[in-house]
């Protein structure tokens, strides 16, 4: 259900964990680990890493690019995460019947998208949504025999939507009465906007003529019926995974399926997976911590591309075509940039000889540009609040390096000494002791791991406590751990939890396969996972110390308030009719005759509604000066 | 004429070793290829049987240095005005140490030796879950033991666990998918246990007497049910098992039935206001019992209706066909002491509310109705039959899911009877239980949103009822 899983908190929690597991460690279990990775290149540059183990007879498998939304620009975020989504959508084997008789319809839905994208920007947004709520309110009042004789026809539907406006003898005052909205130096707007919805008519014909030669979800469905587990992908902000976890005797089915991709993916559906996409965007938009971890990141970096999020802005998703989809998607889906893994009961001699045979033909590419942009020094406090109907949430970030940075090390460690379990700073002090969240503070890097990033803390303040409490506290304790060297036994328990996290990891095909590849992606060889261990094995309290008062600053931090609004969900005011009249009738006469005119201006109920809720605000004002 | 003859002839070869040699280039479609019979193996277990009545399983494992132990009690209690007493007898279990194991001494001695000892679960169970690296096998079971028999549920943690429990219920409505889930069960569950939430008044009733209560009430070892997993022999922990709970004594315990769900299904339309700009949208009614004979139809049933992910019919119409939602799926579940739930969900744009709900009302329909192809019924049963290796992955998956079949009362084979019965299922049996299964036409809708701004006024469904989040 998941597929197209961009990277959220919790997943971004969950790779922090991983990254800092993989940052450190018993040297046993780290090199038998090492000793165990196969890794092979084949001609074309892609390389593959496979770990024999032979408990059940299951292989998890992953294609993984080194692209993501850190690789994108302006115009173009969200476009990884995007185009993940389409790779889904089959090949020229997968998800059809007939590929030659499909191909033409490629051209001519792209043609319509594109008109609706340009009639969209000449609109303007300000008038686009006008039009569409107008264009709503009119497919709202078809008649009954109207509607059932369209059915579920787009094409049929828009074409009398547009027949039934350019009928009307007059436009409504909420359309025909707003200046410059139909009409501005001789340009006619709604025009415009009955072409685009004549357009996505089309559209919407053109797919349904289409998908007589198509085979829904084809690839999918491959994966499914053969028995896959944990069938899915993601796009974060480093890299774009595509995962199977397959019965082992399969091997040869993820071969065949991920090369055919690799080599010859068609973006069937585009434009309506597009809205899907949009889709996923508005849940973040109504998930509270999605919200508010948006807006951090975006003050919280000024140059770098970990400002803006995975999914993208709703503004880019709305302008990426499918042709610009097809032009990242030649720049960086090539076998050059990708790695392959398999992890389980498979032979090495196999995995290559079926690697070679089905990825070994595709053509390598020029290497993909490369992000040279850095976050400057930041030279001040930020802050940042965001308005909500959900209860406060607070996050603190500090901008901090990554390995092979020799203080990336020291800051994992201080990382769990502040927030890593029952017997961390934070938890004893802030939780614990003074009571003063819902929960333990978090502490975990975002958004981020192949470019520098922040240590994140956050918290919720349990109420009556404030954000300023929170924040407050969670300063002072790590006031505390610059002045003072943390125990021998915090460190001590850090280096044996690592430790034993990375022994856990090794009884799970999934946890070896993340191990492994997080390092090849984030450092290009996975064997620098296994060099930083030792760099953590030699952290000293000094070093601890030292980093705290180094990044730890007013000046490198980040810190965002989510302060919760009056306005409680489902808590909409009723307004007390009988007050309001009272307060109507209280008027002199000329302020009654101007509420009188505006009311006969005002069309729709839902202006009406407005206007009532805006008169009664007036009227409580009214009463509380009494 | 000979010569000419030649020349086609050799043309006709030349294309036909292109054409083979393009063909080689290509890669053959997946259902040309035939793959060696996989070799499943179901690890041998062991039943253990303790002379104080505690039972359990075992597997031996020695790929890592590392055990893992769980220990599931019997904890359901039904006590309405006291609901949220598991979740707070739980965690203060776990955090407030016992006398000998103060809460800090505990964590520290744990957290150093990279050891977890949790405890979890839900109105019915208490799970008290460990792991730790083989060395430190005596030392933690030492703990183990005394947190399991000795909790001193000291008072300022429960105080503690109130205040934060009393803060989770002030955050309940921050998030929409929270409010359709908990809203969605109180409608189809009505005043079943399983329809109950803590509430303010329910959290402040409970006292740490009534903690002490529930652990002397519940924690004996015929009331519990221990799985063992990892890098010991059996004589090994056994022995050690032994030590750590000597002083654990037999002792009668009469857990109360759950009881049974005396409601029927009825249609009804619910609305629950959200500035939101998507609807959180559920539309279902009461499931089926875990040992009812029909599940094996019924999960292929409903994995061809929005189980099965993209090739399922809700998540194909709704959301690859017409793009109106991220999520579109259905779940029917099944539970072993009642009914559980089934629910077709989505969340969609808010002017897509309608049109959504109205393709998900007929596929089910649909499936009632015209049921699946034997195709499509096919697949599915391929999907179920092939992905089985995973369910005996790991040694610990599988001593978990003992301990689950046992506490549940279910015979320990039942995942290869329902195999064995998933190979044979047709087309009948999916129609059938379809049609003894599915009721469209007594749907309980639910829609989390803002009604302004959809496609359609509710009341095309039904009269609507209106549920206001109450602020607590």
């Amino acid at each position: 259900m998941h597929r197209g899983k961009r990277t959220s908190f919790l997943f971004a929690v969950v790779l922090a964990a991983l990254s800092l597991l993989v940052l450190a460690q018993a040297q046993v279990a780290a090199q038998t680990l090492e000793e165990k990775v196969k890794e092979f290149d084949l001609k074309n540059g892609m390389k593959f890493l496979v770990v024999e183990r032979h408990e059940a007879p299951v292989a998890f498998c992953a294609v993984a690019f080194n692209v993501g939304a850190a690789n994108e620009w302006p115009n173009v975020t969200g476009i990884s995460h995007m185009l993940e989504h389409m790779m889904f959508k089959g090949t020229e084997m997968m998800g059809t019947k007939n590929f030659k008789k499909e191909a033409p319809y490629f051209e001519r839905t792209d043609a319509l998208g594109d008109k609706t994208i340009a009639l969209r920007k000449e609109m303007g947004e300000w008038r686009f949504t006008r039009f569409q709520a107008f264009g709503r309110q009119v497919l709202e009042s078809f008649a009954k025999e109207e509607k059932e004789r369209i059915g579920a026809d787009k094409n049929e539907q828009n074409k009398l939507l547009a027949a039934k406006i350019r009928g009307m003898a007059k436009l409504p005052d909420s359309i025909g009465a707003v200046p410059y909205l139909v009409e501005d130096g001789g340009v006619n707007y709604l025009n415009k906007y009955l072409e685009y919805e004549l357009a996505w008519g089309e559209i919407a014909k053109l797919l349904d003529e289409q998908r007589q030669f198509m085979v829904k979800d084809e690839l999918w469905g491959q994966f499914m019926n053969n028995g896959s587990r944990f069938l899915n992908a993601f796009t974060s902000n480093d890299m774009t995974v595509y995962l199977e976890y397959l019965p082992a005797n399969r091997l040869e089915l993820f071969m065949v399926l991920e090369s055919d991709r690799m080599e010859s993916a068609v973006f069937r559906e585009f434009w309506s997976e597009r809205d899907v996409i949009m889709e996923e965007r508005r849940l973040g938009e109504n998930d509270p911590d999605e919200v508010l971890g948006e807006s951090f990141y975006s003050v919280a970096f000024t140059a770098s591309p970990y400002k803006w999020p995975v999914v993208g802005w709703m503004s880019d998703l709305q302008t990426i075509d499918r042709k610009e989809l097809q032009k990242y998607h030649d720049m960086f889906y090539a076998p050059n940039n990708a790695i392959g893994i398999v992890v389980g009961d498979v032979k090495v001699e196999q995995v290559k000889k079926l690697a070679e045979k089905y990825f070994g033909s595709i053509p390598a590419k020029p290497a993909p540009p490369r992000l040279e942009t850095r976050e400057p020094k930041q030279g001040g406090e930020r802050r940042v609040i965001v308005e909500h109907t959900a209860n406060p949430k607070l996050m603190i970030g500090f901008h901090k390096p990554i390995y092979p940075n020799p203080d990336a090390a020291p800051i994992a460690v201080l990382e769990s000494i502040l927030g890593g379990g029952r017997t961390s700073r934070l938890y004893k002090t802030v939780f614990e002791e003074k009571q003063l969240t819902a929960e333990e503070p978090r502490v975990y890097d975002g958004p981020g791991e192949r470019y520098d990033n922040l240590m994140v803390v956050e918290a919720l303040p349990r109420s009556p406590n404030t954000l300023e409490d929170v924040e407050k506290a969670v300063l002072e304790e790590i006031e505390k751990i610059k002045k003072e060297p943390v125990t021998e036994r915090e460190l001590q328990r850090v280096m044996n939890q690592l430790d034993a996290d990375l022994i856990r990891s090794l009884g799970s095909n999934l946890g070896i396969a993340f191990q492994i590849a997080l390092g090849q992606l984030y450092y290009g060889d996975f064997h620098a996972n296994f060099r930083s261990f030792e760099r953590i094995k030699k952290v000293t309290a000094a070093d601890v110390q030292r980093v705290a008062n180094e990044y730890l600053t007013a000046a490198n931090r980040t810190v965002a308030y989510r302060v919760q609004t009056e306005k409680q969900e489902g808590a909409e005011e009723q307004i007390d009719e009988q007050a309001l009249m009272q307060w109507v009738q209280s008027l002199p006469p000329e302020e009654k005759m101007v509420i009188f005119q505006k009311f006969q201006t005002l069309k729709t109920q839902a202006e009406q509604e407005a206007y009532g809720k805006e008169l009664w605000e007036r009227a409580k004002a009214a009463q509380g000066k009494k | 004429m000979r010569k000419r003859a030649f020349i086609i002839f050799l043309v006709a070869v030349l294309a036909v070793s292109f054409a083979s040699l393009a063909f080689a280039a290509k890669r053959p479609h997946p259902s040309k290829l035939k793959y060696d019979p996989l070799k499943m193996t179901t690890p041998a277990w062991t039943e253990l049987a303790f002379s104080n009545g505690l039972t359990g399983f075992f597997i031996e494992d020695h790929e890592i240095p590392v055990v893992d132990i769980v220990l599931a009690v019997k904890t359901y209690f039904p006590d309405k005005g006291a609901y949220g007493l598991n979740e707070m007898a739980q965690w203060v279990i776990r955090n407030g140490g016992t006398e000998k194991w103060p809460p800090d001494k505990l964590n520290d001695e744990l957290e150093f030796l990279a050891a977890n000892i949790e405890v979890y679960g839900g109105n019915l169970s208490t799970m008290v879950a460990v792991n730790c690296l083989k060395k430190d096998l005596p030392r933690v079971l030492e703990i183990f033991g005394d947190l399991v028999m000795n909790p001193a549920l000291p008072g300022d943690k429960v105080d503690m666990k109130r205040k934060t429990m009393l803060e989770d219920i002030r955050r309940k409505n921050d998030e929409p998918n929270a409010v359709v889930r908990r809203e969605f069960a109180k409608l189809v569950y009505g005043d079943h246990p399983y329809g109950w939430e803590s509430t303010t008044p329910s959290v402040n009733a409970i006292t740490r007497d009534d903690l002490v209560k529930f652990h002397s009430t519940y924690f004996h070892p015929g009331n519990a049910i221990i799985g063992i997993s990892g890098d010991v022999t059996k004589d090994e922990i056994v022995g050690m098992l032994d030590k750590a709970f000597a002083d654990w004594r037999k002792a009668d315990v009469a857990i109360p039935k759950v009881p049974d769900i005396t409601m029927a299904p009825a249609p009804s339309v619910n609305y629950t206001f959200m500035d939101i700009n998507q609807t959180y949208l559920s539309l279902g009614h009461l499931g089926i019992n875990a040992n009812n004979p029909d599940r094996c139809a019924v999960n292929i049933m409903n994995f061809i209706l929005g189980g099965g992910s993209f090739t399922s019919w809700i998540t194909e119409q709704v959301r690859s066909d017409e793009g109106l939602a991220y999520s579109a799926a259905s779940r029917y579940s099944s539970d072993a002491f009642a009914k559980g739930i089934f629910t077709a969900f989505a969340q969609t744009k808010a002017d897509a509310t309608s049109r959504a709900t109205t393709i998900i009302i007929e596929q089910i329909k649909k499936m009632r109705d015209t049921g699946p192809t034997a195709e499509e019924v096919k697949k599915a049963v391929d999907s179920y039959v092939n992905s089985q290796v995973f369910d005996s992955e790991s040694k610990t998956q599988v001593v978990r899911r003992l301990v689950q079949l046992r506490f549940e009362g279910r015979p320990l084979d039942t995942p290869q009877k329902d195999m064995e019965t998933y190979a044979k299922l047709t087309v009948a049996d999916i129609k059938a239980a379809a049609q003894k299964y599915l009721q469209p036409d007594k749907l309980t809708m639910l829609f989390v949103g803002n009604a302004k701004l959809f496609d359609r006024p509710l009341s095309d469904f039904g009269p609507m009822n209106e549920i206001k989040l109450e602020k607590e």
